[in-house]
Parts: structure tokens; C-alpha cells; sequence
């Protein structure tokens, strides 16, 4: 039994060991990449921002390094690469303020030189887009506690303070929460298969084939919905309704 | 009405004779002999009432000779009084200048006049022309381009040189020389740049008809072993489109007085003037070759080539090199060189489009030079240079496009500051105005408590209100099970204060009273066995032989043991609950 409890205790001393390594190694990155951007080496202060996120797990330091990857990026006019980081920061954290407006002004660039591009998002686009505002963690809480409400406010009916009112509330508590995951659960679903292109002027194929025709080309930075790969290909959409074949390397989708 | 009918009758002939009265009477009087290039005077006049309302039209061509007009119109109004009555008669007149130009018989055709909208017209004549009686070859003309192929946009100088035989030159009359370029004139292929200097004392010659004069220097040499005054002077011309210019339509023309007079003026220390009262203008004629301008090649013609045509260098500077965003650097770009640098336009210089904002654009240009100053200012901080700008040239001598491309040039540009402007980019392209990094990185932070820490406690809380509910309603519904588990409690409770054996069996007859809605007091064990009986007819008999043993015993004064009758009473109690 002594025996157990030791070798338990050496395991957590090893894994806790490993954890502050692993943070050390992730700050000494970053002092590095941040001195990169101030000698304007952007590019590399991109890549190096960009490799510390290997050796990061804690969310909020996974949206930083994120946030300033996408931002070296887009000084370095990589746009599609910035675009891409600068998405998954606003993932893991949608409050940062520099990500929403660093993303503004790269989309608005975009905007103007990308020929397949849909028009500025809708209202309604941009009411489906709401969940993704919030992190998965605030859009949960919301929702327990939507339920929680609607739980104590039947408990409170069978204990008699409130009356029938009560259990309506509560139900309609108790599908708002409903709707709000589900709803939560589509938005993130869906953002999820979008995909940046990430290198410019990608010729869109009608078939995998590089001899193909090219029906139209994309900028650096269109967002997209893409299919899983299929030897070395992936198939895309754009938001206005294009299809086509592009190479795997030439999107990086949003959950990578 | 038929005073009426004579009256329009008598009105009409009087107009009709009117009419006739008002044609004018023509006349063209001229020599009808003539040397080759002698000036032939012809003189016209229109008499009549109507004279004075008449136009000379358009000069008719003269085949084998030139006419043009010295002088006129003149008008003329004579009033003659016969018999009282008085008449007014006008006369207009032209001089005229013909120049015959072969021998034979030449024909001047008929005059046109327009007097009072109609077109009158005099009577054709002509002259009988005999050799010139000047020595050939005593006026001389040279036109010599620098070069008899040329470009579009070339510039190029052509050499004048126009003559009179030295021994006729002071017969010269004033104004008697003439040079007519009709390929000049026009300006369709060429323009009239300028011309060189002249020396001092040069001699004016009409250019192209009287409209302008051109100096001309004087000079005297010889020229095919004959003594000539010379007069030169050199033009500086633009090819302006392709085509052929002959320069053979070039013609030197030069009047010389073939007699003359004196002329006494007491006021002249000379005593007086001559003047000459006879003329011959005396024509020579370019030679050559006509010179051909091409049209540039369109192919390797350069993207940054405008117009420039000729031998050129192109320079870049910038300061300073060292700015914010928002401060602007002065850019120049300056073109030298030979060529035709006063028409070059300058190109667009797109280079600086993506990186720079042009501010403010002047230029200076002078003979030698052709400067561009642009005020251009960063668009951001990551613009490290201006980049190679390339301006490029046609060379007319190799034939080919030169294309001058300038090296960059290093900047240093420090992001905008509080003082300067910082928004320069539009607001589609700035990415300037990115937010910047974050210097550090939050510390780590502990997992978020899991969601379902929030709705537990509600579950809780509902689960713990049903079942209170549910207590309270069965509680309310079972008042009876209440009582007689109350009951227990009670009869527990009065078991272990009981102080001697009365006290518990009384503490038995209650629970009993209790269990069998007897009186709070209490229940005899007879009583409560009569109950039970119909359920456990033993545990009756048992209840009334226990109890009577106590009663025995308590009554007979024998020495009870209270915790026997405390274990006892509860081992009924529980058979009792039991049962019941």
C-alpha cells in the first residue's frame, strides 16, 4: 500500500514537472517572438508565435499566441495565414478586442481584391454567427444556467410560492436553453468546416487533376467550406455558392 | 384699279433698269510682254454705282506662273453733275502680282467678284513670256536636314542656306526676299522648335507668305565657284507623325529691281534714292531626297515607355531617408539628355502605388532637364525603400528602347506618431492600423469548473422540495400512521424516564391508548387484547398475561425490575405494531 502511494506521488511530482517545462518553454518562445516583431521581422515572429501554440494547452495563452501570430502575419502581408490565426483566437477567446478589430480590417482588405467573395455578411448571417461570439465554456454556462433557472422555478412551484405561471416559465426556460444548444452546437459545427485559403491566387479546379480546367481562382484569405482531403484535394465552396477542387495545402481549415 | 396695275408696271421697269445700271464695269490692264520671273503688275479695277460692294474671290491658279495680290481693294467715288443732275460713281482696285515662271503664252484667267450677291466675273487675258534676261543660278537654296530618316518624336535640325549671286545683291530690292516651307507651314509631320542664334546684323526674310520673318545671318562665300551673299540659319523641328516631307516644295524667292531710278531728296546727304521701277523675283528650289519619318516599333517597346525619344539619363533621389508615417519624403526624378525632353511625358510610376501616398507633384523644366518632384509619404511602417523606378527612352541613333531603370533606395520609416498623420492607407488597405501584439501572456489558468455545477444545486433543490412536498401531503393524508408513530416516540421517551415499573407500564397503557384510538389517559391490556384478537389471537393472550403479571406483581407489593418491564413492554410494542 506504502509502495502505491509513493510511486502515485512520483507520477504527479514527473506530470507537474513536465507542466512547468512546458510553460517555461512556451514564454521563452514568446519573448522571442515578440522581440522578432519589434525588429519587424514579422514573418518569422509569425512562424515563431505560431510554434508556440505546440506546447501550449491553456486556452486563453492558446488565444494570445493565436492573436499575435494572425497579427505578425498580416504585417508581413501574409493575409491568409493571418486570417486563419486570427479566427481560431477569436475561438478560443472572442473577447479579445484586438482579434475583432485586427480581423475587421484584414477582411475589409480581402474584401476588395477577392473576385469569388461574398458580399459583407447579413443580418441574418450575422445573427447565425451569434454563439460564436462566446467561448464553447460561457455558451455551456449559459445554457446550465438557463436550466437551472427553469429547475428552481419549478421547485418553487411544487413548494407552492408561485403558481401555474411558474411551470410556464420554466418550460420556456427549459427550451430556450434547448434551442440555445442546439443552435450553439449547428453555429460551431458549421464555422468548423470553414476553411481559409491560405496561399494566394489558388486556381479552383473542376477536377483533381493539376491539367484540369480552372474555373476560377481564389485570394489569399477566402473563407470557404471545405470537404475532408481525398488524395492530397479538397473540395470547396464559397460563400457564393462556387465549387470546385483545390489542393489540400492551399486551405487550412478552421479546426486545425 | 388700273391706275394700280400701271403704277406696279412703271415700278417694275424702273427696278429693272436699276438692276442694269448696277453692274459693275471691270477692268484688267496688263503688260502683254514679260521676262521669266519679271513681276508683272496687273491691274484691276471695278467701276459703277455698285462698285464699291464688290469682293475679290478666291485667286485663280495661273498655270506657269504666280499671282498673288499686292494691294487692294482701294475705293474711288467720283460725282459728276451733267445738266444738274448729279451722279455718284465708285471704283474699287487690286494690284495684282504675277510671276511667270516658263516662256510662252501665259493665261490669266478670269476674275471673280461678288457685288451684292451676285458673281461677276472679267474678261480672261494673257501675256506672251520671253527668257529671262538675269544670269541663272543667281539666287541659291540648300536644305539640309541632320538626318533624311527619322522617328516619331525625334527631334532634328535642318540647315538653311539661301543665296544671291554676290553682283546682284545690291539689287535686292526691300522686302524682296521670300522664303516659302510649305512643309513647315502646315505642321502635319513636323513642328517649328526653334532656331539657332543668329549674327548680328542679319537680314530678315518673309517666311511662308508675310506672316512672319526669320532672321537670317549674313555671310559671303562661294558656292559652285560663284561668289554668293549668303543668308543661314538653322531650324530645329519635332517629328510629330509618320510620313514623308519634301523638302523640294521649298522655294527661295528673292525680288531684284531689273530697272531703276534716282530719286532726288534734298533732304538725303546722298542727294537722293534709287528706285526701282522694274522687278523680276528670281526662284530657286530645295534638292534632296524627301525625309521619311518612321513610326516607333511596337515591338520591345517597354511598359514604363511614354514618348521620350532620344539619348537620355535618368536619376532618383530621395530625403529624407529617414521619416514617420505621415511625414513626407521629396522624391526627384530628372531626366537629362538629348532628345526631345520638352514634350516627354512623364510615366505613371505605379511602382510607388502600393506603398506611398503622393502628396504633391511639381515639375521644373528646362532645356537641359526635365525634373519630376513628387512629396510621397509611407503608407506604413513595414516600407523599407522606394523601390527602382523605371523610365524608359527610344534611341533614334541605335534604334532601339532603352529602358533606365533607377536602384532603390533604403528608407527608414518609423510608425506614425501622435504628431503625424496615421491614416494614410484607405480605410479597405490599412494594415497599419492593425492593433499590436500583446507584450505577455496571461498566466495559466486553473480548468472552469464544469457547467454542471451550476444546474446541480437546482436539482438538488427541486428534488428536495418534491420530497417535502410529498411528505407533507402524505403526512396530511395519513394523520392516524402520524399519530401512532408519534406514539412510539412518545412511549420510547416515557420508557427511559420511567422511574419504577408503574411508570412504564403506564407509559405501555398510553401507547397502547395510542395505537387503538383509546383515551389519552390509557387502554387496559383487556381492552387492547379484545382489539387485537381477531388479528393475532396469541399475542392477546400474551399482551393480557404480561400486563397481569405486572399488575400482580406492582399490586401484590413484589419487587419488579423496571428494566425487565421496560424490555418486556417494548418487545409488545413491537408485536402490537406489528399486528396492527
Amino acid at each position: 500500500m506504502n509502495g502505491r502511494v509513493l510511486l502515485t506521488w512520483l507520477l504527479l511530482c514527473a506530470s507537474s514537472w513536465g507542466v512547468a517545462d512546458d510553460i517555461a518553454t512556451t514564454q521563452t518562445v514568446f519573448e522571442d517572438a515578440t522581440r522578432m516583431y519589434h525588429e519587424r521581422r514579422y514573418e518569422a515572429a509569425a512562424d515563431t508565435f505560431a510554434s508556440a501554440l505546440e506546447h501550449e494547452t491553456d486556452r486563453a495563452r492558446r488565444a494570445v499566441l493565436h492573436a499575435n501570430a494572425g497579427t505578425a502575419s498580416a504585417r508581413a502581408d501574409d493575409l491568409g495565414v493571418a486570417l486563419w490565426h486570427l479566427e481560431a483566437a477569436r475561438r478560443l477567446d472572442p473577447g479579445l478586442p484586438e482579434v475583432a478589430r485586427n480581423l475587421q480590417i484584414i477582411r475589409a482588405r480581402l474584401r476588395e481584391s477577392d473576385e469569388a467573395s461574398a458580399p459583407p455578411p447579413s443580418f441574418f448571417e450575422e445573427f447565425l454567427g451569434l454563439p460564436l461570439r462566446m467561448t464553447p465554456v460561457t455558451s455551456s454556462r449559459l445554457t446550465a444556467a438557463l436550466i437551472a433557472a427553469a429547475l428552481l422555478g419549478l421547485a418553487l412551484w411544487r413548494a407552492g410560492v408561485v403558481g401555474k405561471r411558474g411551470v410556464w416559465m420554466s418550460v420556456l426556460l427549459l427550451l430556450a436553453a434547448l434551442t440555445w444548444q442546439t443552435f450553439d452546437s449547428v453555429a460551431r459545427t458549421i464555422d468548423l468546416d470553414r476553411a481559409v485559403v491560405v496561399t494566394d491566387i489558388v486556381p479552383v479546379r473542376g477536377e483533381r487533376q493539376l491539367d484540369a480546367d480552372v474555373l476560377y481562382r481564389l485570394s489569399a484569405g477566402s473563407i470557404v467550406s471545405a470537404d475532408p482531403v481525398i488524395d492530397g484535394w479538397r473540395r470547396i465552396e464559397t460563400d457564393a455558392d462556387l465549387r470546385g477542387w483545390v489542393t489540400a495545402e492551399s486551405v487550412r481549415l478552421a479546426g486545425e | 384699279m388700273r391706275s394700280l396695275v400701271t403704277l406696279l408696271f412703271m415700278f417694275a421697269v424702273a427696278t429693272s433698269a436699276f438692276a442694269q445700271t448696277t453692274s459693275p464695269e471691270i477692268t484688267v490692264s496688263v503688260d502683254r510682254t514679260a521676262e521669266v520671273g519679271q513681276a508683272v503688275t496687273v491691274m484691276v479695277s471695278l467701276s459703277g454705282p455698285a462698285g464699291a460692294d464688290c469682293d475679290l474671290l478666291a485667286l485663280p491658279d495661273v498655270e506657269g506662273g504666280r499671282l498673288d495680290v499686292v494691294s487692294g481693294p482701294s475705293s474711288l467715288q467720283e460725282k459728276t453733275v451733267v445738266n444738274g443732275r448729279v451722279s455718284t460713281r465708285f471704283t474699287m482696285r487690286w494690284q495684282l502680282r504675277l510671276i511667270p515662271e516658263r516662256t510662252g503664252r501665259i493665261y490669266l484667267p478670269a476674275l471673280q467678284f461678288s457685288c451684292r450677291g451676285a458673281v461677276v466675273s472679267s474678261k480672261a487675258t494673257y501675256i506672251d513670256v520671253s527668257e529671262s534676261s538675269i544670269e541663272p543660278g543667281t539666287v541659291h537654296l540648300s536644305i539640309e536636314p541632320t538626318s533624311r530618316e527619322l522617328w516619331v518624336g525625334q527631334i532634328f535640325d535642318v540647315e538653311i542656306e539661301a543665296g544671291v549671286l554676290l553682283e546682284q545683291w545690291r539689287n535686292v530690292v526691300r522686302g524682296g526676299l521670300m522664303l516659302a516651307l510649305p512643309w513647315q507651314a502646315d505642321e502635319d509631320y513636323v513642328l517649328l522648335l526653334g532656331a539657332t542664334p543668329t549674327s548680328r546684323g542679319a537680314s530678315e526674310v518673309f517666311l511662308n507668305g508675310d506672316a512672319a520673318r526669320l532672321a537670317m545671318s549674313n555671310s559671303e562665300q562661294v558656292r559652285d565657284g560663284r561668289e554668293y551673299h549668303l543668308l543661314t540659319r538653322r531650324l530645329r523641328f519635332l517629328a510629330r507623325a509618320p510620313g514623308t516631307v519634301d523638302l523640294r516644295d521649298s522655294r527661295f524667292s528673292t525680288t531684284i529691281a531689273t530697272e531703276v531710278r534716282n530719286v532726288r531728296d534734298p533732304l538725303s546727304i546722298f542727294g537722293g534714292t534709287r528706285q526701282a521701277t522694274r522687278t523680276a523675283v528670281l526662284d530657286a528650289y530645295g534638292e534632296g531626297e524627301p525625309i521619311v519619318i518612321r513610326p516607333l516599333p511596337l515591338d520591345g517597346q517597354p511598359a514604363s515607355f511614354t514618348n521620350a525619344v532620344g539619348d537620355f539619363r535618368f536619376f532618383v533621389n530621395a530625403t529624407p531617408r529617414s521619416l514617420a508615417v505621415g511625414e513626407t519624403c521629396r522624391l526627384t526624378m530628372e531626366v537629362r539628355g538629348v532628345g526631345n525632353l520638352e514634350f516627354i511625358e512623364w510615366p505613371a510610376f505605379s511602382e510607388l502605388d502600393a506603398n506611398f501616398r503622393v502628396f504633391d507633384k511639381n515639375e521644373e523644366k528646362e532645356d537641359t532637364y526635365r525634373r519630376l518632384v513628387w512629396d510621397v509619404a509611407p503608407l506604413n511602417d513595414r516600407v523599407d525603400e522606394i523601390p527602382s523606378l523605371a523610365f524608359s527612352a527610344f534611341n533614334p541613333d541605335t534604334g532601339e528602347y532603352v529602358e533606365l531603370v533607377s536602384p532603390a533606395i533604403e528608407l527608414d520609416v518609423e510608425p506614425g506618431g501622435g504628431g503625424g498623420l496615421t491614416d494614410l492607407e484607405p480605410s479597405q488597405a490599412i494594415l497599419h492600423d492593425l492593433e499590436t501584439i500583446r507584450e505577455t501572456l496571461p498566466e495559466p489558468r486553473p480548468e472552469p469548473w464544469p457547467t454542471w455545477w451550476l444546474w446541480a444545486p437546482a436539482v438538488l433543490a427541486l428534488i428536495g422540495t418534491e420530497l417535502f412536498t410529498r411528505r407533507a401531503a402524505w403526512r396530511r393524508s395519513n394523520p392516524a400512521e402520524i399519530a401512532r408513530r408519534g406514539a412510539r416516540r412518545k412511549f420510547e421517551n416515557e420508557l427511559s424516564e420511567a422511574g419504577d415499573a408503574g411508570a412504564a407500564a403506564g407509559a405501555f397503557a398510553r401507547f397502547l391508548a395510542a395505537r387503538f384510538n383509546g383515551p389519552p389517559a390509557g387502554m387496559s391490556a383487556r381492552e387492547a387484547a379484545g382489539i387485537l384478537r381477531e388479528r393475532d389471537a396469541a399475542l392477546a393472550d400474551e399482551l393480557v398475561r404480561v400486563v397481569s403479571g405486572w399488575e400482580a406483581g406492582y399490586l401484590g407489593g413484589a419487587s419488579i425490575d423496571t428494566a425487565t418491564v421496560a424490555a418486556e413492554a417494548r418487545a409488545l410494542a413491537d408485536r402490537v405494531e406489528a399486528a396492527s
